[in-house]
């Protein structure tokens, strides 16, 4: 077999040496000329800065949209309110999603910038993304614990009118017992006597009457705190009789109206306006 | 003297005077000028002239020379770059060059058959004409591997430093343009060309 080490290909292998000559003469003639000179040295140190450093930040936004994300969804008004056909707050419906938006696109952003970062593109793509995943659920549980999340949303609440305006709404937009739908945050189980409050501020008292299994299992699910949807009828005031415990409405919770003004005063309205 | 020197030195030398510059250039300039005749098949003048480009632009980038890396890889990446551009621009991406290459045919073939456990034979008329269609008509990403692996002699490392992909990935790109190549060569313009033992 022909040993390809053995043979070197030159171009134009008849004049060689005059091309040689007259490409390197003629690129340090134009240097020359042109007065071309390097790059500083301190732009490409910026540059792997602003890479450097865009690309953590990008990681901590993302994992700070995360953090916002799980805080959205486990807010008590999740339960209770219907992110939708809010007039002029359409923005704010949206927001879980904008973070869910913001946190790919961070990480997105993060993996484009770290696999162009150094030699990271010798690192494999699934190699880049698990380490930027693993970062960002270590970055957001941070954030989650410290409650960092929290304090962005009451801040927000509190130079935001629009947002607390939002806020408001959500507490006011509660399931009507009437409908029958009753909701409740657990106060105290007494076997199948539950009592808890409204989002109103109300007491209730609910005998909770299962007719099959899924209701049972979910009656042993019950915890003191828990935010929870009883679907049965009204026997009495503040006293509710369900045959069935819904499950938690992650998404779209139907069956929502306006909590009632009687109710709503008793709640803080004052902030919203 | 330039043999002599280190990556890092010849780039030290050329930041502190930019005549170095030639001591550079004559190191590379050979397989830089090669590569871009195989990777765009462009005449003489034209690869000429994206010589000058490629080290004008290697020395206006002098100061992000990354001494981790080789300087020739470091080249060939911008080589490639530019070469890349060209194509894109000219849209020649089924130009191939291998005039100058005959020696170069029959040990490509027969380097990729070998690794391939099948055996090929090809006769001498044959194979310049068959072996230059082959690779222009191999999609761009493995005709790159397939010239840098079996014509540049490039390692992985040095392949994955240029094209900036992970090692992995060329190592796969290598296979499947191997495959591709072999499968070309039965297609019913090449299957009388070559005989299969």
């Amino acid at each position: 077999m022909p040993n390809i080490k053995s043979t070197k290909y030159k171009i134009q292998s008849t004049k060689t040496d005059t091309l040689k000559s007259s490409l390197r003469d003629a690129i340090i003639a134009d240097i020359r000329e042109k007065h071309i000179s390097p790059r500083p040295r301190w732009q490409y140190i910026l540059l792997h800065s602003v890479l450097w450093g865009s690309g953590i930040v990008t990681l901590f936004l993302g994992s700070l949209a995360f953090s916002f994300v799980l805080m959205e969804y486990s807010l008590p008004e999740r339960v209770y309110a219907r992110w939708v056909d809010m007039p002029n707050l359409g923005f704010v419906a949206a927001l879980p999603y904008l973070w869910w938006i913001g946190m790919i696109f961070a990480l997105t952003a993060g993996y484009f910038i770290f696999s162009r970062t150094d030699r990271g593109y010798r690192l494999h793509a699934a190699w880049i993304a698990g380490i930027l995943i693993l970062g960002s659920i270590i970055w957001w549980s941070i954030l989650y614990i410290t409650r960092t999340p929290h304090w962005g949303e009451s801040q927000m609440q509190h130079f935001q009118p629009r947002y607390r305006a939002f806020r408001q709404w959500a507490a006011h937009m509660v399931p009507r017992p009437e409908d029958g739908i009753l909701a409740l945050r657990v106060l105290k189980i007494d076997n199948t006597v539950i009592s808890g409050h409204a989002p109103g501020g109300q007491q209730w008292s609910v005998s909770l009457l299962c007719r099959d299994d899924i209701c049972e299992k979910e009656r042993h699910r019950l915890r003191p705190g828990k935010p929870t949807l009883f679907e049965g009828k009204i026997i009495s005031q503040w006293a509710f009789e369900a045959s069935r415990i819904l499950p938690p409405p992650w998404f779209w919770p139907k069956n929502l109206r306006p909590m009632p003004k009687d109710i709503r005063g008793n709640t803080s309205t004052k902030k919203a306006e | 003297m330039s043999e002599t020197l280190s990556d890092a030195q010849l780039v030290q030398k050329t930041l502190e005077n930019p005549d170095n510059y030639a001591l550079i250039i004559d190191r590379f300039e050979e397989s830089i000028l090669r590569y871009i005749g195989r990777m765009t098949g462009a005449s003489h003048e034209e690869v000429e002239e994206l010589g000058q480009i490629i080290f004008i632009k290697a020395y206006r980038s002098l100061n992000g020379f990354d001494t981790r890396l080789k300087l020739s890889s470091w080249l060939y990446r911008i080589a490639h770059n530019v070469c890349v551009d060209y194509l894109r621009k000219n849209a020649r991406r089924n130009t191939m060059s291998l005039d100058a290459e005959d020696e170069y045919s029959k040990a490509l073939i027969e380097k990729i058959v070998t690794e391939d456990t099948a055996s090929l034979h090809l006769s001498q008329d044959a194979e310049r004409e068959a072996v230059r269609n082959i690779i222009r008509l191999l999609p761009e990403k493995y005709r790159t591997v397939i010239i840098l692996f079996f014509l540049e002699e490039k390692s992985y490392e040095e392949i994955s430093d240029i094209l900036q992909i992970p090692v992995n990935t060329v190592w796969t790109l290598l296979n499947r343009a191997k495959k591709h190549f072999l499968v070309l060569t039965q297609e019913p313009q090449f299957s009388h060309l070559f005989t299969y033992a």
